[in-house]
């Protein structure tokens, strides 16, 4: 009996020696997979982990950068960053949110509406969250503000910078607009900007955006989990924009901004012996503010749905047939040419007909003008010289001259948006499928059929003309001044065109300084100085047959004028759309120019 | 007898004591670095500890005979504390349970964790072995009612954790093998069954546990947070009090149930690698005085114990390491936590009685 129970307390005491040995390795087993999963954690992928502990406690912020400054040539500002204040809550916790958010509605006057929009906006708010309660406020308002205590936690004033153009719609023109940077959406931390990041949308501001803005810098945070910062650990200093100086004369831009009041066109003031632009301005004009205030977004719809397009800018990007304006070019190169002499003359019926072709080609007077000489034939406009001459002359000549004088390429002004125009040839014909026609070579000769210019490209030519063959890149921007005070001037872009002589240039120019005495510039009329122009009428469709004079349809005019010297320092070029009184408009800017100078 | 016993003790060569001793401290210099600064928490904690220490070297004291005594009531006093707490313990029922896990599981299911396997190893001293049917029945429902009580709170994690330590006490107690296989057999069969009857959040962490880069912000963030924490510590840690993911607040709970992830990130590695030494070590003397434990109660009360303590400490680094879904269960003697503190050493305290015992056998 004691035996049995002997060898079964045996039995028992080795299958439990047994099962604690098996429990013993069950426990090293697990401890080993542990070792497994630390080794492929800590060893295999530690690398990566230690990296991604980074990413979590440090945290980029882009330091914005000042934008620089667009001056007109007399140093007055056109474009600059002004303050802005706003009032912030900072959502700390939302009971403490929402008295602040009561405090500051009865004190500040808070409409009902707005302060439930915000009291909800509270509500769905995460912790450490920013809320805009009030932007922009007034001096008065921010006079309240201080005077009240509302500034203090966890509301406050944060002050923002934003682009304003002080001259505004007039300069639009050159300057262009910015429109603000969209801001990524993850930034879960305080941004420690106070300056609006902006892209240039047009203008200088768009051909410029590099210069202007500058380098934003970086500033690196070490941040906890909620998001609060807790150091800056380095950071690399914004670069500020370098300002800009134009050779825009804003006092000028004023004036034929209000001379063009209800308009549409184009004006170009320009000099030919640098390529200096003094003012260029596109009718109708928009104000670049409207982008960036919201007290201003009606403008900004009219400027959108408008269809007088304020947003395009017709210097540019408008493209007209230069009509008669092209004769001082074509009659003078043909006397270089020897095709004609100064005393050549035809004999006007007040029609030309080619051959014995069907086609009669009229000029605009239907009466004639006699005897026309080349002088003659530009004082007086007269089409029918010009159909003779553009047959004496062919399409491939007059090709070269209007490329000479930069139609169809682009001027290379420093504003975006140029557009080429066209200038046809017998290439560009055939490339569309089809022939050029004897009666293509007549009409381009009097500026018309698929010729097209924008008005920069007619400014170009001016003043190419006027110069006596320098051309001068035309251009808005005089130098650039840096942060540390270095100045870059705009490099000399004189390109000389070789290629044609001017010798009966004065010859031309004689003619042309007629067409404002008694020619058809007469309404321009007499000016101290002596002063060379040429207008235009582009025809678009003709008015004549019909019994209403409709506005819209009406021939746009041109005029080109330019003070005739040795060294040439004034041109200026206006197009009117639907308009023939671009002489009236430039006679005033002349004169007003003439008075300054 | 105090002079016999101290003879014995040099022969067990480095006491279990001194190794508990140890793995608290080192609990306490890992919690001085998790508390950032804030010394309450770590003077509190070492009252914890101090008290705890008091209570092992007093149970350590008792007779056997006179803990399996005690084993009964012990048991249902804390049944009655678990009812209670189904009836009155209903306000910390967060939406997001393991986020402030700490204030709302109770106490008592703690407690459950050393009272079953002593109330077991009581029980099977006074019955026949091999166990009949009948005692098995009775010996299940002792576990049962536990794991049903603390299932109901709910608190599922615990409750496996104490189903499993009364199984594994009844296995000591020698369940024949081929039952046990039956039983493994019959839970696989028995698991896609038992899917639908968890609760949503239930299935939700198991989900993230498979898959936890689906939403890095909602409950994955837990375990990604930890990942990247043990990972950056790399093979030599960033050093004391240099957690980065643990002092700004990126790895959460990381001084109740993810002190293990700031282990890992400060000492790395080979920090960890030594814990586990400690930890087998304790484990390996606690098994070994099973091993040699002259009775059934000696026996049982030893390996359940360790048990609980071993299982404890690999659910809860298993669970840190992102192994197994998030459960609520803290490293023992480790994590901040008085009655987890208290509970542990008492238990080792018990098997202090029970080695005790057998020296008193063997001489």
């Amino acid at each position: 009996m004691s035996d049995s129970l002997q060898s079964n307390y045996r039995a028992q005491q080795h299958d439990h020696f047994k099962r604690v040995l098996l429990a013993i390795a069950f426990f090293i087993l697990l401890v080993c997979v542990l070792i497994g999963q630390l080794f492929r954690l800590q060893i295999l992928s530690g690398r990566v982990l230690f990296h991604r502990s980074l990413d979590n406690q440090f945290t980029f912020a882009d330091l914005q950068s000042q934008r620089g400054e667009i001056l007109d040539r007399h140093g007055e500002v056109l474009a600059k960053n002004i303050p802005l204040f706003h009032v912030d809550l900072f959502v700390e916790s939302r009971v403490k949110a929402q008295r602040a958010l009561t405090k500051f509605a009865t004190d500040f006057g808070l409409e009902q509406s707005v302060h439930q929009k915000i009291s909800e906006r509270i509500q769905r708010a995460r912790p450490l969250d920013t809320i805009r309660v009030f932007s922009r406020l007034s001096q008065q308002q921010r006079q309240l503000v201080y005077e009240k205590n509302l500034h203090l936690p966890p509301l406050k004033v944060t002050p923002e910078f934003i682009r304003h153009y002080p001259c505004g719609a007039p300069c639009a023109s050159v300057t262009g607009y910015v429109l603000a940077k969209k801001q990524e959406k993850d930034q879960k931390s305080d941004n420690p900007n106070i300056l609006a990041a902006y892209s240039g949308a047009d203008g200088v501001e768009k051909s410029y955006d590099d210069i202007l803005s500058g380098h934003a810098g970086v500033v690196q945070l070490q941040r906890d989990a909620k998001g609060k910062i807790l150091q800056t650990l380095s950071q690399l200093p914004a670069q500020n924009g370098a300002d800009i100086t134009l050779t825009i004369d804003a006092k000028l831009q004023r004036f034929v901004a209000e001379k063009m009041q209800g308009k549409r066109g184009a004006v170009i003031v320009n000099n030919p012996s640098n390529g200096e632009i003094l003012a260029l301005y596109s009718a109708p004009s928009y104000d670049p503010n409207a982008f960036l205030d919201p007290a201003l977004s009606d403008k900004l719809t009219h400027y959108l749905t408008s269809s007088d397009k304020p947003l395009f800018n017709r210097v540019l990007s408008g493209q007209f047939p230069p009509a008669s304006t092209v004769k001082p070019f074509l009659a003078l190169h043909a006397l270089e040419e020897k095709l004609i002499t100064p005393s050549f003359q035809i004999f006007d019926t007040g029609s030309f007909r080619y051959k014995d072709t069907a086609n009669v080609y009229r000029n605009w007077n239907r009466g004639g003008h006699g005897r026309v000489n080349v002088q003659k034939a530009i004082i007086v406009s007269n089409d029918t010289f010009f159909y003779h001459l553009s047959l004496k002359l062919g399409i491939d000549l007059m090709s070269t001259i209007y490329g000479h004088y930069g139609f169809g390429s682009l001027t290379g002004i420093d504003l975006p948006g140029e557009k080429n125009g066209l200038l046809p040839s017998r290439n560009w014909k055939r490339a569309r499928g089809q022939t050029w026609l004897i009666g293509d070579t007549i009409i381009t000769g009097i500026g018309q059929g698929s010729l097209l210019v924008t008005p920069i490209q007619m400014a170009y030519a001016n003043a190419i003309f006027a110069a006596r063959g320098d051309a001068f890149v035309p251009h808005v921007v005089r130098e650039m001044t840096y942060p540390d005070r270095t100045i870059k001037t705009q490099l000399d872009n004189r390109s000389r065109k070789e290629t044609l002589t001017y010798s009966y240039w004065t010859h031309i120019t004689q003619a042309m300084q007629k067409v404002i005495e008694y020619g058809t510039g007469s309404r321009f009329g007499r000016l101290k100085q002596p002063f060379a122009a040429k207008t235009g009428t582009a025809q678009l469709v003709k008015n004549s047959g019909r019994t209403h004079h409709i506005k819209s349809l009406s021939d746009h005019s041109w005029f080109i004028g330019f003070f005739v010297q040795d060294k040439p320092n004034y041109a200026i070029t206006i197009l009117l759309e639907n308009d023939n009184d671009a002489l009236l408009i430039a006679r005033e800017i002349v004169e007003h120019s003439t008075r300054y100078q | 007898m105090l002079f016999a016993n101290t003879n014995q003790a040099r022969r067990d060569g480095i006491t279990l004591n001194s190794l508990l001793f140890l793995y608290t401290f080192v609990g306490l210099m890992l919690m001085l670095s998790a508390s950032e600064g804030n010394m309450y928490m770590v003077i509190k904690q070492c009252i914890h500890a101090a008290l705890a220490i008091v209570v092992l070297l007093l149970v350590q004291r008792m007779s056997c005979e006179h803990l399996q005594k005690v084993a009964m009531l012990l048991y249902i006093s804390t049944i009655i504390l678990l009812i209670l707490v189904l009836l009155f313990g209903h306000t910390g029922k967060g939406a997001q349970r393991w986020l402030d896990l700490r204030y709302i599981r109770f106490e008592p299911s703690e407690i459950m964790k050393v009272v079953l396997p002593l109330t077991l190893a009581s029980c099977v001293q006074n019955q026949e072995l091999p166990l009949s049917p009948l005692a098995l029945l009775q010996n299940l429902l002792l576990i049962i009612i536990p794991f049903v009580l603390v299932a109901k709170q709910p608190d599922l994690g615990t409750a496996t954790i104490i189903f499993s330590i009364g199984l594994f006490t009844l296995i000591m107690a020698g369940l024949p093998f081929k039952l046990i296989r039956y039983g493994i057999t019959a839970f696989v069969a028995l698991s896609p069954v038992s899917w639908t009857l968890l609760h949503d959040y239930q299935k939700q962490r198991i989900i993230t546990l498979l898959l936890p880069k689906q939403d890095v912000s909602g409950s994955g963030y837990h375990i990604t947070q930890s990942k990247i924490a043990i990972g950056s510590g790399g093979f030599f840690g960033k050093g004391w009090f240099r957690g980065t993911q643990s002092h700004l607040q990126f790895l959460p709970e990381h001084n109740t149930d993810f002190i293990f992830a700031l282990l890992a990130e400060e000492f790395g590695f080979f920090g960890c690698c030594l814990l586990f030494i400690l930890f087998l070590w304790i484990l390996v003397k606690c098994f070994s005085y099973s091993m040699q434990a002259q009775s059934h109660f000696t026996r049982l009360a030893c390996a359940g114990i360790a048990f609980a303590f071993g299982i404890c400490t690999f659910i809860n680094v298993a669970m840190v390491t992102g192994l197994i879904p998030v459960v609520g269960i803290p490293l023992p003697l480790v994590s901040y936590g008085g009655t987890t503190m208290l509970v542990t050493l008492f238990g080792f305290g018990i098997i202090n009685a029970c080695r005790a015992h057998t020296r008193l056998f063997d001489s």
